[in-house]
């Protein structure tokens, strides 16, 4: 009967036509869904991929779908509990935005699917042709979060230095600051805290369940929690007290409280003496920044900034300033100076390696594989300049610069770049800056879902596996909270992958088979976990059935000491109030008040601030629609604006404003950005600025739930780079606001 | 009581082929007017007489398999602006089971929702087999409309009857979502028009063969 011939996709099997009559209930979809609901559940351990915290959680698994997802009990980052962006990003699992199949982008720039073979092939071959020319030196790695071992072991392969992480863009000032003065990043003790002053740090929208859940404790307890924050934050919701702060000037807050501590003779002489380097030099240069001074350039008033100075000497060592995170580490010329101050301040209080102070991280001695040494490549030095004598010298080498990729490939210092799990079209500054790194010879994508980057700027994308799809080695659970016991948790595979997709040691395996490389990666995960597991003595099917594990020994405070003598790791085994890196390259070694680089002046000119919602993690979910009714709700794509302000532009709540400003670059004439944004009205925040979230401005059309919703603050900012970091300063944008749509 | 409408099998299966990624024999038998004709023929015997035969002229609205290849990858695979994915769960409530605590439970616009469950339930009992790029999207359309044909030609009336009620109830949906997509360019608007009338097509296909099962009844 049948003329023409087609392709059929379905296999029918010899017998399939005989086979009996289905029980009659399974045929209609309503009872077979019925007849599901009492299917077996498997509870797996995972952790949660929704945020850099990482709460170890369990997934439960049913008819071979994700069911629900749960905290794990023991975590001691969410003590069982899960934040709304756990959940939400559980359910993304479902997403159809993923992307879903290798794909790779045609003559006409659009994409195509391709086969891994095929992909691994062509990639392999650009790169071999890339390396050829131009050395390994020209490939950039560049990833979110931590060192990723399998892209870092590529670059030793191949001979390039270019490991760079999303840090420049998020607070490398804060890990660079701290490295050098304490070669330590110390946690805060809340359990047995005193006193606690938060300053650009909200862990109330920048959620850690357990910190808030201790926070709140304190509270109950009335041990003193004090917010200094342009705007009330959730934390500062809270707190005892929320001092509102002229944005950009924390390092004078920070100077004014140092200076109260030294000049009424507050701080902890014997702790300075044993183990402090540099307090002379510190004190030399900041004798005259009294409280006064720093009150005339912060705003908060002097004697305000002294009684927090004394109230943090009476509770210390059970006192802290908190190391703050994203809000001021990166975001101003002044933000490596703000993080040296926040070492001195604390380390005044002698509140180091101190209960209810700072103390470091419970860390479990991961065991690692031990692989044949390789014969590889000399490298040569940075391609982004971090490190490099006469670029940027005292930039961290392990964490490099991010932002400025597009001039490195622009100069043809960079030729191929891998993106992995890191999206600085959206999260870097500038986004049409960023579209240049599309100019690069070769960009690979390993994303998840179709982020900016992918879309407008790879040439190839390989998605991974959904983190719930997934198993990967042993990692600590550590680090912003202190804890005292060492845990560690494990991610199994919650569900079979849904997609032609793949886990990114597969992935590096394939690519390097491709390229010729011969066992580049001779193991896999479970030998990662086993090896990970040796020194522990915990069977590796028990942390695969338990996910997360508190091992049995505790942590020890008190300063660390060998023979007798400071040695926390520094040069000095001190705390260096001095940066010796910094003067070696003619920059002070101690913090002094410097101003940030513009200040608002107009009636219509305000500083640019942003911060994290408690329901978003930046942009990373900003194509989650669970997470996007909330925002719904809450009118979350809003800029704040203080009402005194808003009414002398006659601007009310909920009106739509233009949002404007001059993106300029040395040599190239200014190009002005202009974004219509609704305006939220309020007296919660400082008059000179406005605030944005952090999370919208999705400009990528393939992510269809979060497209074209709200804008971004790097969309107003050019990338820059903060000299002794790293850093985007991206707060050290001034824009006009009038009333009305672009 | 089997092998309820051979000649409808064959229609839904030669519908399903709309559904697959372009390809250039399938094509070309639309190019030079085979589908037409075969679509026209087999709805005759399937006894479908409602059908509208200026519906099955597919010869006179196909745009070039470059423009229909870019549209369907953009639309229906979700590459680019806007998309349309012709997969039942997307529109449907994501799970029915009171007791499943994700927040996308009672949404629609989720893969491997009940739906998927139920067609990869069937696909399973009836023994055939998915190729694996679908697998997890066993109720992607043109394994459904497959799977239909399978049904119609080997499988009680009832079977047919059931799965054809259950599992295409949503394409008025499908068809709104299609309608929503903005065309690009010309070509883009022709491929739209082609791939609409492939859906109407398959509609008025399903009532028909709705329509006979009420009789029976
Ligand atoms: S804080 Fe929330 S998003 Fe972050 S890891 Fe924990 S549950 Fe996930």
């Amino acid at each position: 009967m049948r003329k023409i011939s087609r392709r059929t996709f379905l296999q029918v099997a010899a017998g399939s036509a005989a086979v009996g009559v289905a029980a009659p209930q399974l045929l209609d979809m309503k009872a077979f869904s019925a007849s599901i609901v009492d299917a077996p559940v498997s509870k797996i351990p995972t952790y949660c991929n929704g945020c850099s915290t990482g709460c170890p959680m369990f997934a439960f698994e049913k008819n071979g779908r994700l069911w629900k997802v749960e905290g794990h009990p023991v975590g001691m980052k969410n003590y069982g509990t899960l934040c709304a962006r756990g959940h939400g990003v559980a359910a993304d699992l479902y997403n159809k935005d993923r992307v879903r199949q290798p794909m790779k982008r045609g003559a006409d720039g659009k994409f195509q699917p391709i086969s891994w073979d095929q992909a691994f092939k062509e990639i392999a071959e650009k790169l071999a042709a890339i390396i050829d020319k131009n050395t390994g030196n020209s490939v950039a790695w560049m990833a979110h979060g931590g060192k990723d071992t399998y892209g870092a072991m590529f670059l030793d392969e191949i001979g390039s230095p270019n490991f760079i992480t999303h840090y420049s863009t998020c607070f490398t000032s804060k890990t660079n600051a701290w490295d050098k003065m304490v070669a330590n990043q110390l946690t805060i003790d809340i359990r047995r805290s005193k006193y606690m002053l938060f300053a650009g740090r909200n862990y109330g929208g920048a959620i850690i369940p357990a910190a808030m859940k201790q926070l709140t404790e304190a509270r109950a307890q009335g041990r003193k929690i004090v917010v200094v924050d342009p705007r009330l934050c959730e934390l500062a919701k809270i707190a005892d007290e929320w001092i509102p702060i002229r944005p950009g000037t924390d390092l004078a807050f920070f100077l004014g409280i140092a200076h109260t501590l030294i000049s009424e003779n507050l701080y902890n002489k014997n702790f300075v003496q044993k183990y402090v380097f540099g307090f002379e030099e510190f004190w030399a240069a900041n004798r005259d920044f009294s409280a006064d001074k720093a009150a005339t350039i912060c705003d908060i008033p002097a004697a305000k900034i002294r009684e927090i100075a004394r109230d943090l000497a009476k509770n210390a060592p059970a006192a802290f300033l908190d190391p703050g995170y994203h809000g001021l580490h990166n975001h101003y010329i002044n933000s490596t100076q703000i993080a040296q101050a926040n070492v001195i301040v604390n380390a005044l209080l002698g509140n180091f390696y101190q209960p209810g102070g700072l103390l470091p991280t419970a860390r479990p001695p991961l065991g690692s594989l031990k692989l044949p040494k390789r014969l590889q490549p000399e490298k040569g030095p940075r391609a982004d300049g971090a490190g490099v004598a006469n670029e940027y010298p005292t930039v961290e080498t392990s964490r490099g610069i991010a932002q400025h990729m597009p001039e490195l490939i622009a100069k043809g210092k960079i030729k191929a770049v891998f993106l992995y799990h890191f999206n600085p079209l959206r999260t870097a500054p500038d986004p049409e800056y960023q579209k240049g790194l599309a100019k690069a010879d070769l960009v690979v994508s390993i994303p998840i879902d179709w982020n900016e980057s992918s879309y407008y700027a790879a040439h190839y994308i390989l998605p991974e596996h959904y983190f719930l799809e997934r198993m990967e080695a042993p990692k600590a659970v550590s680090g912003n909270i202190s804890h005292d016991y060492p845990q560690i948790a494990i991610r199994m595979p919650a569900v079979k992958p849904l997609h032609d997709t793949k886990p990114l040691l597969d992935i590096m395996q394939g690519l390097t088979k491709a390229m010729k490389i011969d066992d580049l990666y001779p193991f896999t995960v479970e030998d990662e976990i086993q090896a990970a597991l040796a020194p522990l003595g915990i069977d590796k099917s028990r942390l695969q059935t338990e996910g997360c594990i508190e091992l049995a020994t505790p942590l020890k405070p008190g300063f660390p000491e060998k023979e007798g003598k400071p040695a926390c790791g520094t040069f000095t085994g001190k705390i260096e109030f001095s940066i010796g890196a910094f003067k070696l390259h003619g920059r002070l070694g101690v913090p002094t008040w410097i101003p940030p680089l513009v200040s608002p002046k107009a009636a219509d000119e305000f500083r640019l601030i942003h911060g994290k919602q408690p329901w978003h993690s930046h942009s990373q979910t900003n194509n989650t629609p669970y997470l996007l009714e909330m925002t719904k709700s809450y009118n979350g794509t809003w800029m704040w604006m203080n009402r005194s302000r808003a009414e002398k532009l006659n601007i009310k709540n909920g009106d739509t404003v233009t949002v404007e400003s001059k993106i300029e670059y040395p040599g190239q004439s200014a190009r002005i950005v202009k974004k219509a944004m609704q305006v939220k009205v309020t007296d919660m925040l400082y008059p000179e600025c406005v605030w944005v979230p952090s999370a919208h401005g999705c400009f990528s059309p393939n992510m269809t739930y979060g497209y074209g919703k709200g804008a971004n603050y790097n969309d107003f900012a050019a990338s820059r780079v903060e000299s002794l970091s790293g850093g985007c300063m991206v707060q050290e944008v001034i824009v006009k606001v009038r009333k009305g749509a672009v | 009581m089997s092998a309820n409408n051979p000649a409808a099998a064959e229609l839904f299966g030669l519908l399903s082929a709309f559904w697959q990624p372009p390809d250039e024999l399938f094509w070309h038998n639309l190019a030079d007017g085979a589908v037409d004709a075969e679509l026209a023929n087999f709805s005759q015997l399937a006894g479908f007489s409602t059908l509208s035969p200026s519906r099955t002229s597919f010869q006179h609205t196909l745009p070039p398999l470059d423009a229909l290849r870019l549209f369907y990858l953009r639309c229906f695979i979700g590459i680019g602006k806007q998309s349309a994915l012709p997969v039942e769960s997307i529109y449907k409530k994501w799970t029915d089971d009171p007791t499943a605590r994700l927040p996308i439970a009672g949404s629609t616009g989720y893969l491997m929702g009940d739906p998927a469950l139920h067609a990869k339930y069937l696909l399973d009992h009836y023994q055939l087999q998915v190729p694996p790029d679908y697998r997890m999207m066993p109720d992607h359309l043109l394994l459904l409309l497959e799977l239909l044909s399978f049904l119609l030609e080997n499988r009680p009336v009832a079977e047919a009857d059931l799965f054809l009620r259950q599992h295409f109830d949503w394409l008025d949906s499908f068809a709104e979502a299609l309608e929503a997509i903005d065309p690009e360019n010309p070509e883009d608007v022709i491929a739209k028009r082609f791939y609409q009338l492939a859906l109407c097509n398959l509609k008025q296909s399903v009532q028909c063969q709705l329509a006979k099962y009420d009789q029976v009844h």
